[in-house]
């Protein structure tokens, strides 16, 4: 029991198929990396201060991790 | 990708894709730093780059980086003279910096949204607006001028810490969780989410380090409050991670991802969230933080379940800034956690069977939050803080050459008299009842249930004449002995004459008022053998008692591993020679007699005389009529305590047979061993607190510790382990007994809260409380069992024992709560009012 992982939560994603759970909460997880990671590339380039790059590297870090996780499980389901 | 879309469809291609796109980011981002780092050719930057696989590795690497981040802005800001850990704080208050408050409560409230909005049912809607939201809370507020600086970093704190909240609903709505079971999902979720937090805190002010720092001020209530709100949660319907039946390697699962969530949990809301939402705005910001808490668990659908969850963030919330640590809130939060996804589904399944209207269970619990809210604001701390590493004191082993560090602290404590004796005190408890378990599961294994049975009704009737007879000498006798001086063999011969008479009374009269006769069975052997058992227990717990009085506490554990060693080989023999009836008495009480002969030679002849010697021959006991009163409170609250116990494997052998008698008596056994752990702590405590009046405050400190890790160890070990440590004995055994073992076990951390009022209460020399307290407890537990043992069988005899023993915790809890307020006068009390080696200390009268 965690508010983590609410029961809502754990419905929506058993209710659907792997492939539109892919397509749709996979799909929005791994868009926001990329999106962190360009902004914070900008941020970088634009000169700004060090803190804003600092905080979202930290926070794309453990996104990186979950995207990881996503596709190794895909790639267990597909390897025989 | 083409490939993979051929092969796999076009959700793998996609997935695939943009995650390589990620990780090629990524490396091209590290690489255009590194490469910018060697052209400016930093003199530092090889050095940086070498750690910094450590520091993402390791604890220890990111504590450093805390560390560095933390002197840097302390040599930034020196010039403020009220400066803590880099942030401009005043001891027991926070100086709330100036922040953009629109701004942080539109973000609290878009946040709160999104919740809402999952908590409907719109899971999708509501992810992409927690991720939407994430890199517009990490940006923060646009650049002011000059002026507004510190305000502006203050509310980009703020909003970055709130950034964590959406962030972990990401992460876990985008895990495959239907590819795991729900423990293993919550446990990776919780992992990834504890790592953004730990990341994220250096960044929002917050050093790594003060997150997982000590707590400084020992607070029982967090994890008292989790374990109650555990049950609270359980009752209000929270899924459980773990279901009887489940594999063991399912449930060590379930256990890891309960406590791992809930140290998830606590990182993001009271390490982070919490923190810089104090720095913002001061107690209402650690409201707003504990309201968003709550918020989370909308999604559960379960009102009583949110409520429950409300207290809890506010009582944590509330520890968290008083003690500025967050050891005592992850304590609680755990225990909640593991109680309601664990252990209560485990130990009493599911919640449904309790007819309770919601109506009143929603009133109850909305009381509780309005009473929780007025608690924290009540409250006054700074909150979690960076506490400066104590420099390290000059040792004066390296004054005088001893070796310092690790090893001057281990040769200090193979010299400590005190950790000697409180650590033998306490081994002589864990190994014989784990020795005496061992002997037990042999019996079990190899004799008929109904012989075990006997033989254990058999020890219980003979403990309890024994435990009448010694007058409770054993306790007289530790706390005595020390100051008897030249009269200690006077004082040995008069207290070993009196208990062994009345021993043998009491055998006789016992066997003449046929009250054995269910497992005596008229025979004369065995009536033979029930006198001299009852002579010999109480001999043995007399000299186990005039060592431990004679600071030879260590002896009294080598003897009793010897016995009780001796004793398992002899019941192993027994079974391959013969069985005959009996037997299993006969090989517990041969090592008996023969360490009692031994050990007697060696008191009167060796042990007497020397500690005669070492005093001085001054003898300093007090007067005949404090002594007796003494004798006469602890002799009481023995036989209720005994009376308590010992009775009701006698009430069970009577009405339910021998057979239950012997599936009652193994997780009674467990239980009272790790009650007598608990004791053992608070004795050891006593006693060397006598001798070491002037430390005993520290002594106190290192014995709540010690009793803390055996509850929690107790606890785990009961209600987890039950069937599988009855299922050594037998199916028969963990069938009949594990309900009843678990709730053995949930009555521990009640036991341990009693055992401190009665730790204080000897203390104090107010022996007539403690004599009330246990009449309480018999009365409770020996009035409610007939009853229960007749309605649920054996599981009754444990609800009963659960609902005594709660009786006595929470009776025990405001007593204590003031004391340990008052801890350092009551050392002081404490110092003063006892009896050994300081006589100038003594109380007036002793």
């Amino acid at each position: 029991m965690s508010g983590l992982v609410p029961d809502v939560v754990r419905n929506a994603i058993d209710l659907r198929s792997a492939y539109d759970n892919a397509e749709t909460f996979g799909l929005v997880a791994v868009v926001m990396v990329l999106g962190l990671l360009v902004l914070a590339e900008a941020l970088r380039v634009a000169g700004h201060d060090g803190g804003r790059v600092r905080a979202i590297n930290a926070v794309a870090a453990p996104l990186l991790l979950a995207v990881l996780v996503m596709i190794a499980a895909r790639l267990a389901a597909l390897l025989p | 990708v083409t490939l993979l879309a051929e092969q796999a469809g076009r959700a793998d291609a996609l997935l695939f894709g943009l995650g390589a796109l990620a990780l090629l980011l990524a490396l091209t981002s590290l690489l255009i730093r590194r490469a910018r780092q060697s052209r400016e050719r930093d003199p530092n930057a090889l050095s940086r780059r070498r750690t910094w696989l450590l520091r993402l590795l390791t604890v220890r690497g990111r504590r450093r980086r805390a560390a560095d981040g933390l002197r840097r802005s302390i040599v930034a800001r020196r010039a403020s003279p009220s400066l803590v850990a880099g942030y401009p704080m005043s001891p027991g208050r926070t100086e709330i910096a100036p922040v953009d408050l629109a701004t942080v409560a539109a973000a609290l409230l878009a946040v709160a949204g999104t919740e809402v909005v999952l908590a409907l049912g719109y899971v999708l809607v509501g992810q992409i607006a927690a991720a939407v939201l994430v890199p517009l809370l990490l940006i923060g507020p646009r650049r002011g001028d000059a002026s507004s600086r510190h305000r502006r970093e203050r509310t980009a704190s703020a909003l970055r810490a709130l950034a964590l909240v959406p962030l972990a609903r990401v992460i876990a709505i985008a895990l495959p969780l239907p590819d795991f079971s729900a423990a293993a999902g919550g446990l990776i979720v919780a992992v990834l989410v504890a790592i953004a937090a730990i990341r994220l805190a250096p960044r929002i002010g917050v050093a790594t380090a003060s997150l997982f720092a000590y707590p400084q001020l020992l607070s029982p209530w967090a994890p008292l409050a989790g374990a109650v709100l555990g049950f609270a949660a359980w009752f209000s319907g929270a899924p459980a991670l773990a279901h009887d039946g489940d594999a063991p390697r399912a449930l060590v699962v379930a256990a890891a991802a309960a406590c791992m969530l809930a140290v998830a949990e606590e990182l993001v809301f009271r390490g982070v969230v919490q923190t810089a939402l104090q720095r913002a705005a001061g107690r209402v910001g650690v409201l707003a933080a504990s309201v968003v808490f709550p918020l989370l668990y909308l999604g559960f659908e379960s009102v009583p379940l949110v409520l429950t969850m409300a207290i809890a963030g506010l009582l944590f919330a509330d520890v968290v800034m008083r003690t500025g640590s967050m050891g005592a809130a992850i304590t609680g939060h755990v225990l909640l956690g593991a109680g309601a996804s664990v252990v209560w589904p485990l130990v009493l399944g599911s919640p449904s069977r309790f007819d309770v209207p919601e109506p009143a269970l929603d009133a109850v619990l909305g009381a509780g939050v309005v009473l929780a809210t007025l608690f924290l604001l009540r409250g006054r701390g700074a909150g979690l803080v960076v506490r400066r590493r104590k420099p390290k004191p000059v040792v004066e082993a390296e004054v005088t050459g001893e070796p310092a560090g690790a090893l001057a602290r281990i040769l200090r404590i193979r010299n400590d008299r005190l950790i000697q004796n409180s650590a033998a005190l306490m081994l002589t408890s864990t190994a014989t009842s784990g020795l005496g378990f061992i002997f037990w599961t042999i019996a079990a294994n190899r004799y008929p249930a109904s012989e075990v049975g006997r033989a254990s009704a058999f020890m219980a009737g003979a403990n309890l004449l024994a435990i009448l007879a010694q007058l409770n000498l054993s306790a007289v006798l530790i706390r005595f002995l020390p100051r008897s001086g030249h009269r200690t063999r006077e004082l040995v011969q008069r207290s070993y004459t009196v208990t062994v008479c009345l021993a043998l009374v009491l055998a006789l009269a016992f066997q003449v008022l046929h009250l054995g006769h269910d497992y005596l069975g008229g025979s004369p052997a065995l009536q033979g053998l029930f006198v001299a058992a009852v002579v010999l227990i109480l001999v043995s717990a007399l000299q186990d008692s005039l060592l431990t009085g004679m600071r030879q506490a260590p002896a009294v554990l080598l003897i009793n591993l010897v016995f009780a060693a001796v004793r398992i080989v002899l019941l192993l023999v027994l079974v391959f020679v013969t069985l005959p009836a009996g037997a299993i008495v006969i090989a517990w009480l041969t090592p008996a007699a023969l360490g009692a002969a031994a050990v007697g030679v060696y008191v009167f002849r060796v042990a007497i005389p020397r500690h005669a010697t070492a005093s001085d021959g001054d003898a300093a006991l007090p007067p005949r009529r404090r002594l007796f009163s003494f004798i006469a409170a602890e002799y009481a609250k023995s036989i209720l305590t005994t009376a308590a116990g010992l009775t009701l494997p006698l009430i069970i052998a009577a009405s339910l047979g021998l057979a239950e008698a012997a599936y009652f008596m193994f997780p009674w056994l467990i239980s009272t061993a790790l009650g007598m752990l608990l004791f053992s702590v608070s004795t050891s405590f006593v006693v060397e607190a006598g001798f070491e009046g002037e430390r005993a405050g520290r002594i106190f400190k290192r014995a709540m510790w010690l009793g803390l890790i055996a509850v929690v160890g107790g606890t785990i070990v009961q209600v987890v382990g039950a069937p599988f440590v009855l299922g050594i004995m037998g199916p028969d055994y963990a069938r009949e007994g594990t309900d009843l073992m678990r709730l053995l076990g949930l009555a521990l951390p009640f036991t341990a809260i009693s055992a401190i009022y009665i730790t204080f209460a000897w203390m104090e020399q107010r022996m007539w409380r403690l004599v009330s307290l246990e009449a309480i407890n018999a009365v409770t537990l020996l009035g409610s069992a007939p009853f229960l043992l007749a309605e649920f069988g054996l599981t009754g005899i444990g609800w009963a024992y659960l609902g005594s023993q709660m009786i006595m915790g929470l009776g025990s809890i405001i007593p204590v709560a003031r004391r340990l307020r008052s801890r350092a006068n009551h050392a002081v009390a404490w110092q003063n009012a006892h009896l050994p080696a300081q006589p100038d200390r003594l109380p007036a009268g002793v």
